[in-house]
This record gives structure tokens, sequence and C-alpha cells, in this order.
């Protein structure tokens, strides 16, 4: 029992990662049908945000007080929003009306852009470590350490941080999106932007603000990710983009709750799988296979995914 | 037109008519979205060389009733039978089976020539598949010509015959519907459904859209019009349906239907200065 | 998408009388200043030391000023008049100033990069410089004029077929000089001067009248393609360098015309193609004589074309059945998870992971080369008294397999198919509703692409001796779609310029090896910014991503018009 019990927890944890990533896909989706291929990363470039403000304020004294851990947390969302803003206002908004090849391409052409910049020129910041190789993530005080026992399972205290940040984001989420004006100027936006607009809607900036939100969470996810894997490195978000929009997919298109459900189920099933699955094609190293399996299997059979879509058909 | 033209082409699926003449024979048709039932025991009928109308108030069900003839939507009960077959529910079978549609948002493929969309049309009723294209024998080249010469027919015939390699999108609106109907009837229909086919038109347009339909008309094809344009609908057709809120409120001729008190009132009101005024309009 | 405007219409009214002046006076210097030294060294690019002695790329310079000059002169040789066609002069030179410009930095640039510093630039560059940047502002103040009507020009056959030769003679020229230098610089500086040279062409309506004769003139055309393409080997005078970088090209072309079906004909956004193309390698690396090979079977290699593309085709099957019916979006994310599936699979049939078919993450290496008879590609050989190396075999059958694809491609693409697709790109459920079996024509480029890449992969593994898992990644998918999509979608020939620049550029200019995947991604981002449709686009691709344009609506439908009254019966 303990055992399942151990192995939820594992997969939960995994899971909130996958979900901060996802709801930028989906929010984005949402509002301007297009699947942000470069939001991978964006969490990346979070990741790599947040190390840098420990590079900057904590490396020289080699500390790892608990104080740095916000001060890193805006660092990556600075860098994260603001790489996120750029490209939407550079890259994506002149495609807004073309034909989707179009924003797909682009939307490629910045992904290896950006991988490739932070691989290549984040050495070249006098006193920073090269980029080309992993790159050592500080271990903060209180969220890493020695893992937690809770009743017999075993819970990585970063996985634990994950779980309350996830939770966190989403009440903030919520409220923001149900309670402000500014959220439920998205959700019209979302539906119809057109009427928005005649409403009075800024839809531009409405759209900014969704690109902004998703990198924001994405941050928090890549700040996650460095406590958990203890290191960050300039591919991690192709693969975890790929799972994180399958999460989307899986919670149903364009639905914030779906994106953290979906996260979360995905999450679960990849430790299910690599733990359960007997025989030749079980093992971590089938794993993603399973999670893409997963990801055709909703498309073909449920393509509105757990929760419905919320999009709407602009055919 | 040439012999070319052939509704009844052999190898149309005609199947066995109740009544001979019946093209179309939807039976207790009823739609049920959830608690809202958007059409309730509608019965219709189109017979080979009829034009039917069907007119209504918006919001009456027009729209859901005719995606039930169409074949998009399955009628929770009652049904609908094409040519005395059950009509299939996929768009593609619809129109194999013989019954093409137009669209009230034109949907032409627009970054093609005119001649090109009725091409598109000839789809399902040629055959040459990847390999004959690929080696090109001499079917390929006569049904590649039969095409060709097949839609050049329908784009005379619809008097388009001028606009043969003009882009689509180029097109005057009104030139850009009659491409529509010609598309349609490339695919060799027994049934022709116009979504709204004068909207947007002005009057000498609207007469010029009469003359064509009455020309399918002649060819033996049974028509259904929906429209809200009474005097083109009074004028064109040999009887009209209104359904209102989901029923059939009346069916006839269009004098029937003209006289008839509750039409006027579905549409306008019940004010009895309005009804005056829709009276002498529709006499004018 | 507008496109960014340099100079208003206002300014260019005003002083329209001073451009002129100005640019005439460019050009002339820059003309004469290929009589002068441009750089201090022999050493830099081509050579560019001796007085009234220009070398080859001087020449280019003094050609892109006098097509300045032949622009600007050409409205008073020629003047317009009703019932004359008209040439496009005026942006001709526009087009000439621009690359005039463009090409001399370039000099001006790759001489000091090269001999270290602004100062090495001889007197004589200066000098080119400063005459083509007043070429260049001149004739940006110099109002573009009416466009070209070349098109509709009716010539004698004689001249057409004559044109068509030319064409393919100066390609071929152009080509071998590209391929035979090592010189970054001069590479990059050729490109730019063949640039602008088709701008020139283009804005005189030389390349609407020579797209016009291509159509009516296909079959001569192909062939005299053909001709040129099987003659390049016997150019190389016994070296199989070239020949290597032929191959690749070749193959990568076929692969990107494979997969052009799929996302230029029927419109479906397929990012997990590659897989295809590694399922066709592994095949016939798995039935090939490798000491590695891990199968005990192998049949002759026309046998294992065949199961490469069926067994590709099959993938395609399996993977297209399901997702071809979900939304385009999803289908680009369902091919990419596909992709890594397939990647995943290949390190997994490793004998611990899985069953031992692929040997894992070495991979099947030491493929023998191919046989057929007697005769192995391997080996060189001679062909009237020139030494072909094995490259050149390979280039050979690469021909014929290339050849193939293209047929498949151009004779889908004009058929009953053909207009389907073209059909569910436009509007997928009108198409349906007029009959159209979208499922089915959507599944069939789908499996079709798969076969060809299948087919493509099967050579590939004899050519790269072996197959690895880490050949086959997401960022092949990304420059094949690339090729397809920068160099044109829909065309066969978008497609060949396409594969030609993303394999020469890395090869030729391998001072940027560093930066070669971000200058792709910028590459990518730039190119849907100003020219989605590719650099040679078909004119419906050109309406498809510049929908509001109106204007370019109307110009294509007149340029449909009058080959329309050449169209016969269908070829």
């Amino acid at each position: 029992m303990t055992d399942v019990l151990q192995q939820l927890v594992n997969g939960l944890s995994l899971g909130a990662l996958y979900a901060l990533i996802a709801v930028g896909y989906t929010v984005v989706y949402g509002i301007v049908q297009l699947i942000n291929f470069a939001h991978g990363e964006i969490f990346m470039v979070g990741a790599f945000g947040s190390l840098t403000v420990w590079l900057v304020l904590g490396r020289s004294s080699g500390s790892t007080s608990l104080w740095l851990l916000p001060l890193m947390l805006i660092g990556g969302v600075i860098a994260s929003v603001g790489v996120a803003l750029l490209t939407e206002r550079l890259a994506y908004r002149p495609l807004r009306h073309a034909p989707r090849l179009a924003p797909l391409i682009t939307a490629i052409g910045v992904s290896i852009f950006l991988q490739e910049f932070v691989r290549l020129f984040y050495g070249s910041i006098p006193g920073f470590p090269n980029a080309r190789s992993a790159l050592p993530y500080p271990q903060i005080d209180f969220v890493t350490g020695p893992a937690l026992d809770l009743g017999g399972v075993v819970v990585q205290r970063a996985a634990l941080f994950t779980l309350v940040a996830l939770a966190v984001c989403a009440v903030i989420l919520y409220v923001f999106v149900n309670r402000t004006r500014l959220g439920r100027a998205m959700q019209a936006t979302s539906q119809d932007p057109d009427t928005s607009r005649l409403m009075g809607i800024n839809v531009d900036r409405i759209i900014m603000v969704a690109f902004a939100l998703g990198a924001a969470l994405a941050a928090v996810a890549g700040l996650a990710w460095g406590l958990r894997y203890t290191n960050v490195d300039f591919r991690i978000g192709f693969i975890a983009g790929l799972k994180a929009f399958t999460a989307a997919v899986l919670g149903g298109i364009g639905n914030i709750n779906g994106a953290v459900l979906g996260g979360l189920v995905l999450g679960v099933v990849e430790v299910l799988a690599t733990s359960y699955i007997p025989g030749t094609f079980g093992g971590s190293a089938w794993k993603d296979v399973w999670a893409f399996v997963l990801l055709i299997l909703v498309l073909v059979f449920r393509p509105q995914g757990l929760l419905g879509a919320r999009v709407v058909d602009r055919a | 037109m040439s012999t070319a033209f052939q509704p009844d082409a052999p190898g149309l699926d005609r199947g066995a008519a109740s009544d001979d003449r019946a093209v179309l024979v939807a039976s207790d048709v009823t739609m049920r979205f959830g608690g809202l039932t958007a059409v309730d025991s509608v019965n219709f009928q189109v017979n080979r060389g009829e034009i039917m109308g069907l007119i209504g108030p918006n919001g009456a069900g027009k729209t859901t009733f005719f995606n039930c003839l169409t074949g998009l939507y399955q009628p929770t009960s009652g049904r609908v039978m094409l040519n005395g077959k059950l009509l299939p529910p996929k768009p593609r079978k619809v129109v194999m089976a013989g019954m093409a549609r137009t669209f009230q948002n034109i949907r032409l493929f627009g970054n093609m020539t005119a001649l090109e969309n009725v091409m598109v049309g000839r789809y399902c009723r040629t055959s040459a598949g990847p390999f004959t294209s690929i080696i090109r024998g001499p079917k390929f080249r006569r049904e590649e010509a039969a095409t060709r010469q097949r839609a050049q027919e329908l784009l005379d015939f619809v008097g388009l015959g001028t606009t043969t390699d003009s882009l689509a999108r180029n097109l005057p609106y009104g030139d850009q519907r009659r491409l529509e109907i010609a598309r349609a009837l490339a695919t060799d229909p027994q049934l022709l459904l116009l979504d709204e086919p004068t909207a947007g038109m002005n009057p000498q347009e609207t007469r010029q859209a009469e003359e064509l339909i009455f020309k399918i008309r002649d060819l033996g094809l049974a028509i259904v019009v929906i429209e809200h344009d009474m005097r083109f609908i009074f004028t064109l057709c040999d009887r009209v349906l209104c359904l209102v809120q989901g029923r059939t409120l009346i069916e006839g001729t269009p004098a029937e239907v003209q006289s008839d008190p509750r039409v006027i009132e579905a549409y306008i009101g019940t004010g009895p200065e309005d009804a005056a005024d829709l009276e002498k309009e529709l006499e004018a | 998408m507008s496109r960014p405007v340099l100079v208003s219409a206002a300014a260019q009214e005003r002083h329209g009388g001073h451009g002129r002046l100005a640019a005439l006076v460019g050009a002339v210097v820059l003309v004469l200043s290929g009589l002068l030294p441009w750089a201090y060294s022999f050493e830099a690019l081509d050579g560019m030391t001796l007085p009234v002695n220009p070398s080859p790329l001087q020449v280019m310079g003094m050609v892109l000023g006098l097509l300045v000059i032949l622009g600007l002169l050409g409205p008073r040789l020629l003047p317009a008049r009703r019932g004359r066609l008209t040439v496009g002069w005026l942006r001709a030179a526009r087009a000439a100033g621009l690359g005039a410009f463009v090409f001399m930095l370039l000099i001006v640039i790759s001489i000091a990069a090269e001999l270290g510093g602004l100062v090495n630039v001889e007197y004589g560059g200066w000098v080119a410089l400063v005459g083509a940047l007043l070429a260049f502002a001149g004739t940006r103040l110099v109002a573009p004029g009416p466009q070209s009507t070349l098109y509709a020009a009716r010539t004698r056959a004689w001249l057409e077929l004559l044109a068509i030769v030319v064409v393919m003679a100066a390609a071929l020229v152009g080509i071998a000089y590209a391929l035979d230098n090592d010189d970054a610089g001069l590479f990059v500086s050729f490109l730019a001067f063949a640039g602008a040279l088709l701008a020139t062409l283009s804005g005189l309506g030389v390349m609407a009248w020579l797209s016009a004769i291509a159509q009516r003139r296909r079959q001569v055309l192909i062939l005299a393609a053909f001709v040129v393409a099987f003659l390049f080997p016997f150019t190389q005078d016994g070296s199989d360098a070239n020949m290597s970088i032929a191959t690749q090209v070749i193959i990568f072309a076929a692969a990107a015309l494979g997969l052009n079906i799929v996302v230029g004909l029927a419109g479906l956004l397929d990012l997990g193609y590659i897989a295809f193309l590694g399922a066709g390698a592994f095949t016939a690396a798995v039935l090939s004589r490798s000491a590695f090979a891990t199968l005990d079977w192998h049949p002759p290699f026309i046998v294992v074309v065949l199961i490469s593309g069926l067994v590709s085709a099959t993938l395609g099957l399996v993977i297209g059945t399901p997702t071809l019916r979900v939304s385009g979006d999803y289908l680009a994310i369902v091919t990419l998870a596909f992709g890594e599936i397939f990647r995943i699979t290949m390190i997994n049939l490793d004998g611990e992971a899985g069953p031992n078919l692929t040997r894992g993450s070495n991979g099947i290496p030491a493929i023998p080369d191919l046989t057929l008879g007697s005769f192995s590609f391997g080996r060189p050989h001679e062909l009237l008294g020139i030494p072909l190396g094995r490259f050149s075999n390979y280039y050979f059958l690469l021909l014929v397999v290339i050849a193939l694809i293209i047929l498949v491609f151009s004779r889908l693409n004009d058929s009953r198919i053909g207009r389907g697709w073209v059909a569910i790109r436009e509007d997928e459920k009108a198409a349906e509703a007029m009959g159209v079996n979208v499922f089915g024509l959507k599944l069939f480029a789908f499996a079709g692409g798969a076969f060809l890449a299948g087919v493509a992969g099967a050579v590939k593994a004899h050519q790269d001796v072996s197959v690895t898992p880490d050949q086959y990644v997401f960022l092949q998918s990304g420059f094949l779609l690339a090729a397809i999509v920068l160099g044109g979608m829909g065309t066969v020939l978008g497609v060949l310029v396409g594969a030609t620049l993303l394999i020469l550029l890395p090869e030729k200019l391998r001072f940027v090896a560093e930066y070669r995947l971000l200058l792709f991604g910028l590459t990518l981002i730039v190119m849907m910014r100003f020219r989605p449709e590719g650099l040679i686009a078909s004119k419906r691709r050109q309406l498809e991503f510049h929908e509001d344009d109106e204007e370019l609506a109307g110009r294509i439908d007149d340029q449909i018009q009058p080959s329309a009254a050449l169209k016969g019966a269908t070829a």
C-alpha cells in the first residue's frame, strides 16, 4: 500500500511540474489558437533566470539561504516573461492573421533560436559558466535536503515544494481568472475576440497578459525543476514542453483546470508506467513512449480532453 | 445544354422510392439537444422537378432542420429518406447519394479558378486513383478531358462561361453565388439544396437567380430553397413549408401560405398595422 | 503582413530626378571601379589586387552597375507605348541598386575579415562601395514604375528553347563556380550577386516570362535539367569532394519532396517525418550484408528498397489512421510525439530494453556498398575517359530516384487527387460537402509521403555506411520542413533550392559552424515574417499566404489568363 502511495506522490510531484508548464500552453492556445512551440524554452529560460540570480547573489558566498528563494523566483519570472513578451511582439503578433503554418514554423524557429542562444551565449557573460553542458543548480536550504518520511512514504523536499507551489499558483490563477477584470477580459477574448474588441477590451494587451501569465508559471516550474533535479541544461525545454502540451491536451485544451489536472494525471501515469508495466516495455527507458501513447489515445478517443476543451471553432 | 448533363446518370443509385417521383422524404423528424427541442415532428417531401421553399423566422429551427436534411445532424427520432434509402450519416456519402448543397456564407475555394472549383465538384463522380494519375494512361486522359469539359459546360450553364480562369475570390458576389451552384451541380445531384441563395443580392441579381433555378428545375432536379426574401420564394416555389419554433406551421402552395395570417404574425408580430403593411408588400 | 517601406511615394515624386542622377553616377563609378584594385593582398577572395584586370567578383560588381544603368536608361531607349508590352525597367534598377550595395558590403566585410582589418581594403574597393551606395540610395528615390507584362509575350519556339538552354548552362556554370571555391566570403558574395541578378531579372519581367515558358515547355525543361544534372559529375575532373555534397543534397531533397507531398500539397503539418526516413534506413541496414545486421536475410537491393518503402508506408498508415481525423494543430504535436516514440524505440531495441533489432544507440555500422550484378557502387570507375568515384556512382542512382519522386509529385499535383488536396487546404468542410474524400486523401498523402521517405532512407543507409538513431532526431524534421518552407512550398524547384541551400550553406560557410543552428532559427522567424511562401513560390501559395492582398490577387489573375489561351489538352 505504501508502495502505491509512494508512486502516487512521486507521480503527483512530477505532474505538478507538467501542470505549471501546461497552463502556459493552454492559455495561449485558448486565445490565439497558436501552439507556442517555444513555451518549453520559456520554461528553460525561467530556470536559467533563477540560476542567474543565484550566480550573482549567492555564488560568491556559497550561500544557499532560503532568503535567496524569492529573489531567484523573481529573477526567473522576469527572464521568462521578458522573453515571452518579446517573442509575442516580434515573432507572433505580425502573423496573427496568417495561415496556421506560418506561426507554427516561426514558433519552431524561436524554439531553436532560444536553445542555441542560451547554449552559446550564457557563458559569454563575464563570470558565468558555460551552458553547453548541464549547470549545477543551487540546492536551497529547507526546500531541499534530507527527504521527509511521512508515514512510510518518502517525500523529497523538492517534490513537496513543487506540489505546494502548484497549489499556491492554482489558487492565485483561479482568483485572477475569475475574480479580476483582467481575468474576465481574458475569458471574453478567448471566447470571441472581435466582440471583446467592440466591448473596449484591448485584445493585444490581453494576449500579452496571457503570454506573461504562462511564462510566469513556467518560471516557477523552472525553479522547481532545478531544485529537484539539481541541474539545468539548455535542452530541458524540449521534452518537458512536449509532455506539458500532452498534459494540456489531456485535460482539455484551452481549459486551465484541465491543464492542471492533465499535468497531474500525466505525471502519475508516467511514474506508474515506469514501475508497473512488466516485461520488455516497462521501466524508465520506455516511460516517455507511454506518455506519448497516452497523448495519442486521448486525441483519438476523447479529443476534447478530460474536462472539455475551451476553444471556439474558428473554422 | 448538352446531353452530358445527366442527373439520371446510370450508376446513381435511385433505390425504390415510395412515391416514384419523391426524391426526399422526411418523416416525423425531431431534433433534440439535451432539453431543447429544436425541431418537432416535421414532415417534408420533395418530388422531382419540384421547387420547395423553406421559410420561418430566425430561430425557428430552419437551419437545424436543414442540417438534418443534409446529413450533418442525425435526427433524434424520425427519418430522412433520399431516393427511398435512408440518408447516410456522412456528408460525403450524402453527396454521392445524389444531394448537393450551397452555403449561406459562400464557401468557395477562393484561390482556385472558377473552372477548378467546379472540377472539384466532379471528384465524387470520377475515379482516377493514385496509380492511374501517376502512370497517365488513356483512361486518365479521357477522364481529365471529360471533367474539364463538363466543368466548362456547367460554367456556361450558370452564365459564367467567360470566367473560366478567374480566381474565385476575384469574382463579383453574384458570380460567386452562381459558381457555388455550378460546383454543386457538378456532383450530378438529383436534389439541390440552396441555403439563402439571394442573400445580399440586388433585385436584378435576384431575378437572374430565379431564372437559373427554373432552368435547373427544368432539367429534372428537385430543389429546396431556404430564403427570407418572400417575393422570391413565392414566385419561385411550387410549395412552401413554414417552420415556427421547430414545428410545421403550414405547408402548401405559395398562395395558401401567403394569405395565412399566422405566417405574417410569426414574422412580424400581432399588430394589425404591421400585417396590413406586409400584405401590401406581398401583393406588390 | 506589410512590407516595410523605406521611402514614401511622395518623396519619390519630389526627388525622382535627383535620384536617377545620383544612381547613374553611382553606377558608373561602380563599373569603373572594377578596373581598380579592391584588396591589398592577393589572398583575399579571388585576388582583386590588379588594376585593369578585374577578378570574377569584380566583374560581377561591374555587371551589377551596368544593370542599374540599363534599368535607368531603359525607359528612354525603349519608351513605353500602347500595344507594347511593359518592361519593368525601374523596378529592375531598384533591385540592382539594392543588390549592388549588399554585394559590395559583403565584399568589403569579407576582405576585412580575411586580411584582418578594413585598412586592407584598397581605395578601389571603397570607391566601388561608395558607388554602390549612391546607386542604392538614388534608386530608392525613384518610383518603381509599372509592373512588367513580359509574361504575356508570344515568342518563337526556338527563342524559348534557346532561353531554356541558356538558363541551364548559366545554372551549371554558377553552381560549379560556387562549389569550387572554399572561400566563405567568395561564396556569400557570389550568392548575393546571384540573388541580385535574379531580382533584377524579376523586376524586368524576365523571370515571369521564363516561368511562363517553363509552363509551356515543361517536358523540355525537365529533360534539360536532367541532362545538366547528369553532366555535373563530369565537370568535377575526377574529384569526389563535391559529389559527396551533391549526393547529400539529393537525398535531402528527395526526402523533402516526399514531405512536400504531405505538407505542401495536402497541407498536413508533419513534424515527425524523419521517423519515416529513419524507418527506411534501419530496414535497409537490418537487411544489409553488414557484419552487424541483426537479421539473417539479405534480399537484392531492389527488393530492400521496396520493403523499406512499405515498412515506412505501413508506419504512416498506423500513425495516420487515428491522428488524421484530429485538427491540424494537434496533428503537428502528435506527429512530433510519434517521431520521438520512433527515436526512443530505435534506441531501446538494443537487446536490453527490448528485442535486439537496431543495436540501440550504436546503430548498425559498416553497411557495405550497393552492388548491382557485378557492379559495386563503392568502386571508382571510368566513363568517357573521366574518372568517377564512389559518390558519383551513388549520385547517378540518386538522380534516378529523385526523378521518379519528382514524376510522382508533379503528376499527382496535376490530377483529380491534386485538386482534392488543394480543396482540402482551402476549406476542408466545404470540400467534404462537395464529395471529396477528405480523410482518404489525407491518409494517402501521409502514407505516400512516408513510402517515398522509406525509399530515400534505404539509399541513404548505404551511402552513409552506418545508421544510428541520433541521425534521425526532431531537428532533422525541422531541417526538412525548413527546406520546403524556405525554398517554396508546393513547387519542385523551390524544394530543390531550399534543400541545396540548407546543405550547401553550412558546408561553405564553415566559419559560422558554431552559430549554424542559431542562424537557422533566426532564418525561420525572418522568412515567415517577410516571405512565408518561400523563395520560389507557386502562385497559389502566394495567394494563400497573402489572403488580404487584393492587388496580388488581381495581378495573378491576369497572369493566369494569357497562359490559358495556350493551354491545350492536359499533358
